[in-house]
């Protein structure tokens, strides 16, 4: 065993539909260490994503604890979950989620802007990132000028950019054609047994769940 | 990185975004103008007023600004010296004013008779330079009981250049007395109801018909350095204190309340009016962005994912909204500024669309102007506006949960 970047004790999430209340997570213990390729499976509905967002600091729960390096989400406030996720974690969604006006290497700069580092210091790295995903070549492009693959890779170099605890990735692959895919996961792949990065990921994609050292399944809210 | 942001997102409708700034700048150049337009008009009747009508400063007894009575003088020869010690006062010209009936060979009927001393007159009245030489002159030739008249009085009662008139008044002994004028000069000063009231004679014919003792007077017109405010109220502080208790100093403003309340509250009305055509167009670019904003809620989400803080959401689009607005404001403003520059030195010509305001003193023709203060309120209000406009957007952007927003 490694050591654990995140910790999950007894979590539940209750949404309320008018007066029916839906358990989409439901005791859920669980324990990520630094440097897993985990893969966090079930099919549609299961929790998946509101689990991801949980660890994430998207999403409260209704009850247990997510402890990311001793720190509890629970007793964050609102901004200190921003500050939070802008420094532990890196986000990379189904749908890239990339800002259109901005080009490759701005997307990835964005975020150390945030974090307020120098610009000189944040091009740099945002170059290094956007080579070591294979887009060296397309730094001054715009989203719309990339492919859905090369999007995504541009979406990875930005979850990389602010040096993340880990990084979690909904669907990652699921908008992307095989060979686009394979190459996204090859890369990821590689940074996390390179850098020893984490990646926890949500998925239906089998492709993702043979990279996968770990998997946790899900099945109505528990881990089965 | 907000900052270039805010201004590539400002372009992404690059449509939408002209049209607002467009009415930005037609809002801005239609406001200038009517400011610049009244503030010239307005300045103009002001300057014309104290050059031509009303001095700076005018001395009178007490009694005598309630009743024109020829009794009701007061002795100038002291207080004349004092008085233009003073470093703002430029001139100072003591006069005699008496009602009087006028008679000319078709028509009878009352005027107000000033004597003046020509020389000092001229140097607190314009009226000189408003008679052309076709017209006579100003007291030149040194005739004595001549008379000059305005151009409404000489049309009315048909008088023309060097045609005799006959003034009739009582006397400071109450006797009814009379005499005969020439028309040395007509003055027409594009006032109306002015040039109809008023006519000059030299005040030593007008004291020998009136028996009015020597150095007595009943209004004493002081003309200052400058226009400006500060020089009007250290002028009166300094000349109050040298009157008696009969008398009374009063500003321009005093003298013609309208004036002074055009004056007073012109910068206001104008602000008003700048105030509405901003909120007008603030309407606008609230809807502009928040347009904007509901387009960009799976972005916004995002950003808010990430770690984009409220406070950060919130100046991007407090900076859209403004970069919008100034971008607009600073091409309205300018191209605001080249009309009325150009319009205050070739003047513009109202009298076919407004001929009617002549017959009120005002001029037909507008010389529009604007103040440094009305300018940089004006730019104020623009960025004012731009920085209101975002408040509603931002909160909504705000409100915007970002796990929601991320899967639209």
């Amino acid at each position: 065993m490694g050591n654990s970047v995140i910790k999950i004790n007894n979590l539940s999430k209750i949404y309320k539909e008018g007066v029916n209340e839906v358990h989409a997570l439901e005791n859920i213990d669980l324990t990520i260490n630094q440097g897993e390729f985990t893969a966090i499976v079930g099919p549609s509905g299961s929790g998946k994503t509101t689990l991801l967002n949980m660890i994430g600091g998207l999403d409260t729960p209704s009850s247990g604890n997510i402890i990311v390096n001793q720190t509890n989400l629970s007793s964050l406030s609102y901004n200190e979950l921003i500050n939070f996720r802008r420094d532990n974690v890196g986000f990379v969604f189904q749908a890239y989620n990339l800002i259109p006006v901005l080009t490759a290497l701005e997307n990835v700069s964005f975020i150390m802007d945030l974090q307020n580092i120098p610009s000189k210091i944040s091009r740099k790295r945002a170059i290094e990132l956007l080579e070591s995903v294979g887009l060296g070549d397309r730094i001054n492009s715009r989203p719309s000028k990339l492919s859905g693959g090369q999007q995504q890779r541009v979406a990875v170099a930005r979850a990389l950019a602010s040096k993340p605890k880990f990084i979690l990735a909904d669907e990652p692959t699921a908008n992307l054609d095989s060979k686009s895919a394979e190459n996204l996961l090859d890369i990821m792949e590689q940074l996390n047994r390179k850098e020893n990065i984490t990646f926890i990921f949500s998925t239906h994609d089998q492709r993702v769940m043979n990279k996968a050292r770990r998997i946790i399944k899900l099945e109505d809210g528990r881990v089965v | 990185m907000i900052l270039l942001l805010s201004w590539k997102n400002i372009w992404r409708n690059k449509l939408r975004s002209i049209i607002i700034i467009t009415s930005v700048i037609l809002g801005l150049v239609a406001g200038i103008f009517v400011v610049g337009f009244m503030n010239g008009w307005v300045k103009q009747k002001i300057d014309s007023v104290i050059e031509i009508e009303i001095p700076h400063l005018q001395i009178n007894s007490k009694t005598f600004i309630y009743q024109n009575d020829i009794e009701n003088n007061f002795d100038i020869s002291i207080l004349e010296k004092k008085i233009l010690q003073s470093k703002r006062v430029k001139a100072l010209s003591p006069r005699i004013i008496i009602n009087t009936m006028i008679s000319s060979a078709h028509k009878v009927g009352g005027v107000q008779v000033y004597g003046i001393d020509p020389v000092k007159e001229k140097m607190v009245s314009d009226i000189y330079k408003n008679i052309t030489k076709e017209n006579g002159n100003y007291f030149n030739d040194n005739k004595p009981y001549s008379i000059v008249i305005g151009a409404k009085l000489a049309k009315k009662y048909q008088i023309k250049l060097r045609s005799k008139i006959v003034l009739s008044m009582v006397s400071i002994d109450g006797i009814q007395v009379s005499s005969a004028f020439r028309v040395c000069g007509i003055y027409d000063i594009g006032n109306p109801p002015f040039e109809e009231s008023r006519v000059f004679v030299r005040d030593k014919d007008l004291r020998e018909i009136s028996s009015l003792p020597i150095n007595r007077v009943h209004e004493t017109g002081i003309r200052l350095i400058d226009n400006e405010i500060s020089t009007l109220e250290e002028a009166k502080g300094f000349i109050i204190p040298l009157l008696n208790k009969d008398n009374k100093i009063r500003t321009w403003k005093e003298v013609n309340a309208m004036m002074g309340i055009y004056s007073d509250y012109m910068n206001i009305e104008l602000m008003v009016i700048v105030s509405i055509i901003l909120l007008g167009l603030g309407f606008g670019i609230v809807n502009t962005v928040l347009m904007s904003v509901m387009e960009r809620k799976s972005e916004l989400s995002m950003l808010m994912a990430i770690g984009m803080s409220k406070k950060k959401v919130l100046q991007m689009i407090i900076l859209e909204s403004t970069i919008l607005t100034s971008f607009g404001g600073f091409i309205g403003m300018l191209l605001g500024l080249i009309i009325i520059s150009t319009l205050h030195n070739t003047g513009m010509d109202i009298s076919k669309s407004m001929s009617s305001v002549g017959e009120f003193g005002f001029s037909t023709m507008v010389y529009p102007a604007i103040t440094v203060i009305q300018f940089s309120f004006i730019a104020f209000m623009v960025i004012l506006t731009g920085i209101l406009s975002a408040i509603y957007p931002s909160k909504a952007a705000m409100s915007i949960n970002p796990a929601e927003g991320i899967r639209q």
